[in-house]
């Protein structure tokens, strides 16, 4: 899925990866467009999935500053796309991070009964209305998981990164990948087992 | 030909996850396959999976940025890294004449309007005047009035 998108937006654009790098070092309007249209979609797509919540245009803009800083250095070890990935995840982690030193000092001020009220991760009302009850239930579940599953989860199994390329992108041995991944996925399935099982039997 | 290990319990629903996505090597699909076909609680959660796993899917990719977004995000990488390019000297004539222009017409303008104002008022002055009151008389009498006036007048001055 993640190769056919790249190729496709590839072709369509009609930049080679080294023709979008070489645009992009010399600030050329095309370059940063293409790069734009051909990165963002799946920038936001991970920030979604990595935060729980559609309100992550701040956060998207924040990676590709980032990224188009860090482009004059970019060696071109790893494809440009798994670098991208590397710097969303990386950037996703920081946020949470932050806000959940946020959430700390804010519920420390508040009783214990209302921070037992609070739901992990709010979604909107017309997010909830929008979403079926089954991705209400994956999205739940997804935010439960921590950060280092979450990011193999979304890289995988919702990006369909290889584990080659995800090994890559987080600095990591294939391996570990692997067992953290199949740990990942026992613990989602887990939490969803109840209503797994209630669609296995419709 | 290669043995196929059989599977005794129940399959893992990470494995039944990988069994779909065809992680795996060739001996435990085929295991789990064969495992498959003769469990139908496993078959079940199999199927369970699977639905999981698309949905998870469809679900991550409907999430797309809106027109708006896109724009927003070009323009900020724009302002921030396209170097500005340079005007021609043409454009920048113009552009210090304008700046100039401006003002310079502003302060004509109300010397022009402040100048307007003074000749009406004076004018009003002239227009108070006895040789101007010939001109604006009503009636006769007021006409004899102003012409006596004036001849009074103009003989106190050849005095």
């Amino acid at each position: 899925m993640k190769m056919q998108e790249h190729e496709k937006a590839t072709a369509q654009l009609k930049f080679s990866e080294a023709e979008l790098l070489a645009g992009c070092r010399a600030g050329k309007r095309e370059a940063l467009e293409a790069l734009i249209k051909q990165y963002q979609p799946a920038v936001l797509r991970v920030c979604v999935s990595m935060l729980g919540s559609r309100e992550v245009e701040d956060l998207v803009q924040d990676i590709f500053i980032k990224v188009l800083k860090k482009i004059q250095n970019f060696e071109g070890r790893a494809a440009l796309f798994t670098w991208i990935y590397e710097i969303t995840v990386n950037h996703c982690r920081d946020e949470l991070r932050k806000r959940k030193r946020r959430r700390w000092f804010s519920l420390h001020a508040l009783p214990q009964e209302t921070v037992e009220q609070i739901p992990l991760e709010e979604a909107s009302a017309s997010e909830q209305m929008e979403a079926g009850e089954m991705r209400q239930h994956l999205r739940r579940a997804l935010n439960q998981l921590e950060p280092k599953y979450r990011e193999l989860v979304v890289l995988r199994d919702l990006e369909g990164l290889s584990y080659e390329e995800i090994a890559q992108a987080r600095g990591l041995a294939e391996k570990l990948v692997k067992s953290r991944l199949y740990q990942a996925r026992q613990i989602l399935a887990a939490s969803m087992k109840k209503y797994l099982e209630e669609v296995a039997h419709v | 030909m290669s043995e196929t290990v059989q599977i005794l319990e129940h399959v893992a629903d990470a494995v039944l996850w990988q069994w779909r996505k065809q992680e795996l090597d060739f001996p435990t699909s085929a295991a789990v396959q064969q495992h498959l076909q003769g469990c139908a609680a496993c078959q079940l959660r199999a199927q369970a999976v699977s639905r999981l796993v698309d949905e998870m899917q469809s679900s991550h990719h409907a999430i797309q940025p809106t027109l708006a977004e896109q724009m927003h995000l070009l323009r900020a990488m724009e302002a921030r890294f396209t170097p500005r390019a340079k005007s021609p000297a043409l454009v920048e004539i113009s552009h210090s004449l304008v700046r100039w222009l401006a003002p310079a017409i502003a302060i004509l303008a109300a010397v022009f309007i402040l100048w307007r104002e003074e000749a009406t008022s004076t004018s009003g002055v002239f227009s108070q005047t006895r040789e101007a009151k010939l001109l604006i008389t009503a009636d006769d009498e007021d006409l004899q009035q102003t012409l006596l006036e004036l001849a009074l007048s103009s003989e106190e001055n050849s005095r």
